[in-house]
């Protein structure tokens, strides 16, 4: 482990695995669950939870075999170093990637709804910089800083429960219509929701409390799967899977359908932009921490800090040089795919090297 | 070598340059005795009365001259007394208003302490005023301060160590702790901060609070501060450590965190569903104060699609016709209300009340009249202004003052976009302070559910079962059982 951060407390560890999971794509992952599955794609959540849990027993089994060790340190000591080089550099570009996504999505919305005329180099400035000076720090601020956001998850929650002003059960039913390898694919497919699970096999060795990391984590999913749910069952309610796939931001255009008469702002879809866009700075900040940590742990001569540093400038071109939101959505089938490969094939040939050649670290 | 002549060579010349020092030969029984002291800072016919009559006493009816230890036994009126053997000590003492009397033979001075220097009287705090609890504050008199803490906490545990901070000023600084139940390692950081100054002179608690902080360039106080000798003891019993500096009526409190920025001992005195509406009011006032103005510049300025058609013409029209951009016309009204407020604050009592009344009516009035500002850009910084003292003590406004102007900023350069990042920026900042190893954020990060229980909502003391584990009390358990047996049954 990188021993130039402090170890975090459980309740730190939590917010570092929960508000990544909660803002990565809250906002427009109703799209694959309802084109995947239909009126009833909330049942598709499960699905993808029970996909996901592999990740985190793959996760535990590390974590207990290489204990306070990130995935930069025992992939090679599985490996060996060239493959594990490989793995790690896998590893890490996968990790660029889901950012990447995060930040298109966030530059998508901001030039959207809130800054029409600005430029997108404007706006891509204002977030490689925030974003950096939230992670220079180090994990533990970034992780106070993700708690302390805890109100806004709250808030989003709140909104999610009053669109249901408008639900309709109609638009939801009929249940199980769909034979079980439906809800089971549209949930493997729909996996990437949970791509940011793939912190697990790095930030377990930043926290104090080792034995509490696996229920964390699995709370931490558990949590966000039950909003998820929660929210497309509302989503589907009003909405239903035609109308819903239309929208750039299903999430969005639900919580815009909430009316309230005397309320002082016109849209109250702004809200939820702001409470989103607090938690994707805060999920941006911790991804940004744990990708700089795993290049600084790969080459040791970097500071994670000034990994950030360099980082600033990757984001801003790469952000630019993809101007159209409309082509990412394009692209997103490959990028759900590789995120499988990153978060349980690779992972999953570890664990089968690990087995095979008796690679396994320390005893549990 | 004797005492008096060491100090004679060594210390008295720099001394006699002083003019208000008092030089008295004394031959008692054929005894020369030398008194020295700073006339007015010792009371002179105590010194006479309860020092100088003992001994004269003493030497009618003896011929020799006393032993050592009984030279102090001889005046056990004096308020304070202590031996010096170091003519440098004695020197320190005199220029704090010790009396020093040595004797030819000896090897050692005696030292006496009557002070006769006026005391401010115990007044409520202007910055820190109460509805319901004690009316008293703390004074410049840091012996009477001590006091006024030691009278609400009578406890052996409570420890009061002392150390002298400025090379000139030889300010006395006073560290306040319960042994028991402040953590060991804030009580070592706080008298190792404290050791490592180097200073000519401290002339207020403000002085420490800026050397002996966490991060210096920092906004947000990192240390407490308060002239209520309640919220000290209240401290206290959290396991927390206080620092009284003689000369000011500002206590410091270490560590803080932002939970404090919002409470005030009254929420206790008042019962817990007025403590809690009471502490709603202040963080609402907090965050409009904060956010208000930046909040109108962003939807007028930036993102007027996001206000309702009929308060947008409103305020479009009440705006006709006004010279500046939206984000001057705030920042104009903003600092106006400020220079206004700054000065209404330095004025005497009831000029500064008038002052007020004129700026406030009438010159907002004509402002608005002339066409220079509008009135809504008026309401919204005069509200912010107002809100900003919505919270518990002065100190904290000023924080808030300052990142007020930069949401403005921010609102202006992006809209609600910018609030949003600038206000996101703010809270990254926050959360990297620590205060003396305690998060800035706690107990909301990292959360700490039993310390949040008494936070926004004012948790019934009946309830406050533990101390908050914030500060890392040596001894968590604050209360025992509340029940009042039988109580029901009589009702009944």
């Amino acid at each position: 482990m990188n021993e130039e951060h402090p170890q975090v407390s459980p309740s730190l560890y939590f917010f570092l695995i929960f508000t990544p999971l909660m803002s990565f794509t809250l906002l427009c992952y109703p799209i694959t669950f309802a084109q995947s599955i239909g009126t009833d794609s909330y049942l598709g959540i499960p699905a993808a939870l029970l996909f996901a849990l592999p990740a985190i027993l793959l996760g535990r089994y590390f974590e207990r075999r290489f204990s306070g060790k990130t995935v930069i340190e025992y992939a090679p000591l599985i490996l060996g170093k060239f493959f594990g080089l490989i793995y790690n550099l896998v590893y890490l570009i996968f990790l660029f990637i889901i950012l990447f996504v995060l930040f298109r999505e966030l530059t998508g919305l901001v030039n959207h709804f809130l800054l029409l005329h600005t430029p997108l180099w404007a706006v891509t400035i204002l977030i490689a910089g925030s974003v950096a000076y939230l992670s220079f720090y180090g994990l533990s601020s970034t992780a106070r800083l993700a708690t302390f956001l805890l109100p806004a998850g709250i808030f989003i929650f709140f909104m999610i429960g009053l669109g249901f002003q408008n639900w309709s059960i109609q638009n939801a039913v009929p249940l199980l219509k769909q034979p079980v390898s439906t809800y089971l694919f549209g949930g493997f497919k729909s996996l990437y929701i949970f791509f940011p699970l793939i912190l697990i096999y790095q930030a377990p060795a930043f926290s104090a409390e080792k034995r509490k990391n696996t229920p964390l984590t699995l709370a931490a999913l558990v949590l966000t799967g039950a909003i998820y749910f929660f929210n497309l069952l509302g989503i589907m309610g009003v909405f239903g899977p035609e109308n819903c796939i239309r929208y750039n931001w299903p999430t969005l255009e639900y919580v815009r359908t909430i009316n309230f008469p005397y309320l002082l702002l016109d849209q109250i879809g702004l809200t939820l932009i702001i409470a989103w866009l607090v938690l994707a700075y805060a999920t941006g900040a911790i991804l940004t921490f744990f990708l700089s940590s795993g290049i600084s742990q790969l080459w040791q001569k970097l500071s994670f800090k000034k990994v950030i540093l360099l980082l600033v400038p990757v984001y801003f071109f790469s952000l630019i040089s993809f101007p159209s939101y409309d082509l990412l959505r394009d692209l997103f089938g490959y990028f759900q795919y590789a995120g499988l490969t990153v978060l349980l094939g690779l992972p999953a040939l570890l664990w089968l090297v690990s087995l095979i050649t008796g690679r396994r670290g320390g005893s549990i | 070598m004797p005492f008096k002549k060491d100090f004679e060579e060594r210390s008295l010349p720099a001394l006699q340059s002083l003019w208000d020092l008092v030089e008295k030969d004394i031959i008692l029984n054929q005894i020369e005795l030398k008194l020295l002291y700073i006339k007015g800072l010792v009371k002179g016919a105590d010194l006479t009365e309860f020092v100088l009559s003992p001994l004269e006493r003493y030497f009618q009816t003896h011929t020799g001259l006393p032993q050592n230890s009984d030279w102090l036994k001889l005046i056990p009126s004096a308020s304070e007394t202590k031996v010096f053997t170091a003519p440098e000590e004695a020197t320190s003492a005199i220029l704090a208003g010790w009396s020093i009397l040595m004797a030819e033979s000896f090897d050692f001075a005696l030292g006496f302490f009557i002070p006769d220097w006026s005391v401010r009287q115990l007044t409520e705090p202007d910055s820190e005023r109460m509805v319901r609890g004690p009316r008293e504050g703390f004074t410049e008199d840091l012996q009477g301060n001590i006091v006024l803490v030691r009278r609400w906490i009578k406890d052996p545990q409570l420890r009061v160590t002392g150390m002298t901070i400025g090379l000139r000023t030889k300010t006395p600084v006073v560290t306040m702790y319960l042994e028991d139940l402040a953590s060991r390692q804030l009580v070592t950081e706080v008298r190792r901060r404290l050791e490592a100054i180097e200073i000519d002179g401290v002339l207020e608690s403000g002085y420490l609070e800026e050397l002996i902080t966490d991060r210096r360039l920092t906004i947000f106080p990192l240390i407490q501060s308060t002239e209520r000798p309640d919220k000290v003891s209240a401290a206290l019993l959290e396991g927390r450590v206080a620092i009284l500096v003689d000369k000011s009526p500002f206590a410091l409190i270490a560590p803080v965190t932002v939970n404090e920025l919002y409470q005030t001992p009254e929420d206790y005195y008042l019962g817990y569903w007025l403590g809690t509406l009471l502490r709603g009011i202040r963080l609402l006032g907090n965050n409009l104060a904060v956010t208000l103005p930046g909040l109108y510049v962003a939807l007028i300025g930036v993102n007027q699609e996001l206000l309702p058609t009929r308060l947008l013409l409103t305020v479009a029209g009440l705006r006709a016709g006004i010279p500046f951009p939206i984000v001057i016309e705030v920042l104009l009204t903003s600092f106006a209300v400020e220079i206004f407020n700054e000065t209404g604050l330095r004025l005497p009592g009831p000029l500064g009340g008038s002052i007020g009344v004129v700026v406030g009516v009438v010159l907002g009035f004509t402002a608005v009249q002339a066409g220079f500002i509008s009135s809504p850009t008026l309401v919204i910084a005069v509200s912010s202004t107002i809100a900003l003292y919505s919270g518990p003590n002065f100190s904290v406004s000023i924080a808030w003052r300052i990142l007020k102007y930069f949401l403005i900023i921010g609102a202006a350069l992006f809209g609600i976009y910018g609030l949003v990042i600038f206000g996101v920026l703010i809270l990254a900042h926050a959360a990297t302070l620590q205060s003396f190893g305690t998060s800035y954020l706690a107990p909301w990060a990292p959360l700490q559910l039993d310390a949040l229980s008494d936070g926004p909502v004012r948790k019934p003391l009946w309830l406050r079962k533990k101390r908050p584990v914030t500060y890392r009390p040596e001894d968590l358990s604050r209360q025992g059982t509340t029940k009042q047996e039988g109580r029901n049954k009589k009702n009944e």
